[in-house]
């Protein structure tokens, strides 16, 4: 069985815009080692894993290819807000603004297809690199996805002082997305991410770079509690909404949870209308060409 | 027209949401509704139908005669009444349904199931009138409808009756009041005619008609007084100046007697005596000396003559003109007198008018008025005592039973096959309710849990902006799947229409039918 075919099984129940799997090629066959301390050295060189969209497509995480002009063009109109929040300048500067949290109020609702569609349209972009970071650390489905369960992760860096940040972070195919995947599995996942150490991990990621824009794939906010303690270190908040799905109440006790000084966008997923305002038709001719 | 197509779009998309839970209840609902109907009993229908012939013989040769009561209107007022307590009542004895109930909480109940059951229906032309009644026991709906008929014939003639004598009761009494009112109003006409006697106005005539009236007969009075007095002066003048005339020529015929005449006749009748007899026949003796007798008495009185003047007189009255004359002139001398007193008498009866200007016209009113009051009263008993008459005729009339006669046309009878309930009906009624109570479910979760379709309710609703909306996409997979829950949703809807079906078949067998199919089988097996 390819690992492609088992990933699909195992996300079978998750819906398409919402959590399927696909086949990451990696490129050093050392990748596959069981992580251990001992073995950091060697991890920190092999780094890089390959983004097939082809294999994302077959699990629903990207278009097919008659579709990926229009859902590049939905997901352009999406970024649009949020890259000119997060590198504003002056008075209207924001805290933090280029780490984004792409959050949502229950599961399912498609919060990793959205993180990784978003920032595989951002990292299109001519000056900015970005990183995604997997913080559903309960349920990691950005590292399932992505076949990276064995790789070192967030955990990682924030319980093992010795496991820095360039220790985990990998690269892509892609060469401004590099992705941070959840790694081990913690039961203090809450006081983990709640942790002064996570604050400073944020803020180094956020500083880091002055391009660079952080995308965290949290978990649903009303189910879990970590959702709260993360929303609380991002500048810009990405709400998903499954249309026909996610309650209107479910979404209201979810704003109300977030902070209100912080910039909440909302993303209506699964939009299932003949038109969403925007002229697709237009732009797949383009995208086409 | 744009947002009340997408909201119907939205109220639509909710419900197909939850069409799982629609289907349950697809199911459930008429499941439950067939056994239900499954357990109804049949109900069969007794019907009975009357003619109701208002039109008799009868009625045309009495109209006028007779008191001519609407019965199309008795006969609505009946069918309306005749659900009344007291007459379920007797229903239930004469069904002995009363039987069955012992409390008399149960015995309402009873009659509340008969008055909704029963129908009394007129067809068109309103004679026909249909009892119908629906019960389990086909014998007791019939014995119910034959009870109903029986009263309802009974009541309408009943009812008549009873309205005549009372309407007879009534006019009698008024008649009997008319009648002292009118002999009242007699009395007193009577002693105003006591009282002013003198004044009473002679019938016909009132006072001005009486008082022109003796002014034309007093004109005419004096007219012919005039006419009178003028024949008798001329009357009288020409007595006199005839005077003369007649003395002259009487005076040679001065020599005759009395007697000469007597004589000249006796004398032809000795002539005519001895044309047939002899101078012996005692006839012609006797009369020869009778006129001997008379001649010497002429001789003696010749001797002895009158005076001339008497003589003279005697001549002038002999004259037939003079005489008739005299006579004319005695009768104007009559009418003048006549007339004169006539004349004195209108001129007196002007004069009495005259001076009672006053007084009588007020008597004539006043009379006029007791006379009206009597007219009238004398109009009404008259009239009352011919309608008490035709009440009594028309009475008479319905006893004879012409006048509304019952036709039963259809009696009523057992029936065989049942009339109700209508299965079809209600099953198909059970497989919409379920539909539509499902839908409605489905309605109601999508409002209770309601989602966002579209990008304007979402950012209404939430207030936050919405960056954007990311279009659903349809992997192989999930095409494959949303197709085949929706062909599974389809044939479990496709599945109950057949059910609906095979239910429908099944009652169409009839029990029989069925239980000896099923012996049949065992015989063979």
């Amino acid at each position: 069985m390819s690992s492609i075919e088992r990933m699909m099984e195992k996300l079978k129940l998750s819906t398409s815009n919402g959590g399927a799997p696909h086949k990451v090629v990696e490129q050093d066959p050392v990748g596959r080692r069981p992580p251990a301390s001992g073995a950091i050295e060697k991890q920190r060189k092999a780094c890089s894993i390959n983004i097939d969209m082809k294999s994302l497509e077959s699990v629903g995480f990207s278009a097919p290819l008659q579709d990926r002009a229009k859902l590049a063009e939905e997901y352009r109109r999406i970024k649009r807000p949020l890259l000119s929040n997060a590198f504003s300048k002056g008075a209207n500067v924001i805290e933090l603004g280029n780490v984004i949290m792409v959050a949502s109020a229950v599961s399912g609702e498609g919060k990793t297809f959205n993180t990784l569609n978003l920032a595989l349209s951002m990292a299109n972009e001519m000056d900015i690199t970005v990183l995604v970071v997997d913080l559903d650390v309960l349920n990691p489905a950005l590292t399932h996805l992505l076949e990276l369960d064995e790789k070192q992760g967030l955990t990682d860096v924030l319980l093992d002082p010795d496991v820095t940040l360039e220790d985990v972070i990998l690269s892509t195919n892609m060469p401004k997305l590099k992705i941070l995947p959840g790694g081990r599995r913690h039961t203090q996942a809450n006081e983990l991410l709640a942790s002064d150490q996570m604050r400073r991990l944020t803020h180094e990621l956020s500083t880091r770079y002055p391009d660079r824009i952080v995308i965290f794939d949290a978990p649903p906010l009303l189910m879990t509690s970590e959702a709260n303690v993360v929303a609380g270190l991002v500048g810009q908040v990405l709400l998903v909404v499954a249309a026909g799905e996610t309650t209107q109440s479910a979404v209201k006790e979810a704003v109300a949870l977030l902070d209100e000084q912080k910039v909440i966008g909302v993303v209506l997923n699964k939009y299932k209308g003949f038109n969403n305002g925007q002229y697709g038709a237009y732009y797949c001719a383009y995208g086409e060409e | 027209m744009q947002e009340i197509i997408q909201q119907t779009l939205n109220y639509l998309r909710g419900i197909w949401r939850f069409r799982w839970y629609a289907m349950l209840l697809a199911w459930v609902i008429p499941i439950i509704g067939w056994v239900g109907v499954a357990k109804i009993p049949d109900q069969y229908e007794a019907n009975a139908r009357v003619l109701v012939d208002t039109d008799s013989i009868l009625r045309p040769l009495l109209r006028g005669l007779t008191v001519e009561t609407n019965v199309h209107q008795r006969l609505g007022l009946m069918t309306r009444t005749l659900l009344s307590r007291p007459n379920l009542e007797k229903v239930a004895r004469m069904t002995d349904l009363d039987l069955q109930a012992k409390t008399p909480g149960e015995m309402e109940s009873l009659l509340d199931e008969l008055s909704k059951k029963i129908r009394i229906s007129s067809a068109r032309g309103g004679n026909l009138y249909t009892i119908s009644y629906n019960h389990s026991d086909p014998n007791m709906a019939k014995e119910v409808v034959r009870s109903l008929l029986t009263i309802f014939v009974e009541n309408t003639l009943g009812d008549t009756r009873q309205d005549s004598d009372s309407a007879q009761k009534f006019l009698s009494q008024q008649i009997v009041e008319y009648e002292k009112r009118l002999i009242e109003a007699d009395n007193r006409i009577k002693e105003f005619k006591q009282k002013n006697v003198a004044l009473m106005p002679r019938t016909g005539q009132d006072y001005f008609g009486l008082l022109q009236d003796s002014r034309v007969r007093l004109e005419q009075a004096q007219l012919e007084l005039e006419e009178a007095l003028n024949r008798r002066d001329e009357l009288r003048r020409q007595l006199v100046g005839e005077e003369p005339v007649f003395g002259f020529g009487n005076t040679a015929k001065s020599a005759s007697h009395p007697l000469d005449e007597r004589i000249s006749k006796l004398e032809g009748r000795l002539d005519d005596l001895l044309l047939q007899f002899t101078e012996e026949h005692p006839d012609v003796i006797a009369v020869r000396k009778m006129l001997e007798n008379m001649e010497s008495e002429r001789e003696q009185d010749q001797k002895n003559p009158l005076p001339s003047f008497q003589s003279n007189d005697q001549s002038m009255e002999q004259n037939p003109v003079y005489q008739q004359t005299k006579i004319s002139l005695g009768q104007a001398e009559a009418n003048v007198i006549s007339f004169q007193t006539r004349a004195k008498e209108y001129t007196q009866r002007i004069d009495e008018l005259t001076s009672k200007v006053d007084t009588i016209p007020e008597i004539e009113a006043q009379l006029k008025n007791l006379n009206r009051d009597y007219e009238l009263n004398k109009k009404s008993y008259d009239t009352l005592i011919s309608r008490l008459e035709s009440a009594k005729l028309s009475e008479k009339a319905e006893r004879t039973g012409e006048d509304v006669k019952f036709k039963v046309v259809d009696p009523p009878r057992v029936p065989l096959a049942p009339s109700g309930p209508n299965r079809l009906m209600l099953d198909s009624l059970a497989l919409f309710a379920g539909f539509a109570c499902g839908i409605g479910l489905a309605f109601l979760l999508s409002q209770i849990r309601p989602a966002f379709y579209d990008q304007r309710t979402l950012q209404t609703f939430v207030g936050v902006p919405v960056f954007g909306v990311v279009s659903r996409l349809w992997t192989p997979e999930l095409l494959r799947r949303k197709r085949l829950e929706f062909a599974a949703f389809v044939s479990v809807g496709i599945i109950l229409l057949f059910v609906y079906g095979g239910v429908l078949l099944l009652r169409d067998i009839d029990v029989e039918q069925v239980s000896s199919l099923t012996e049949t089988l065992k015989e063979k097996i």
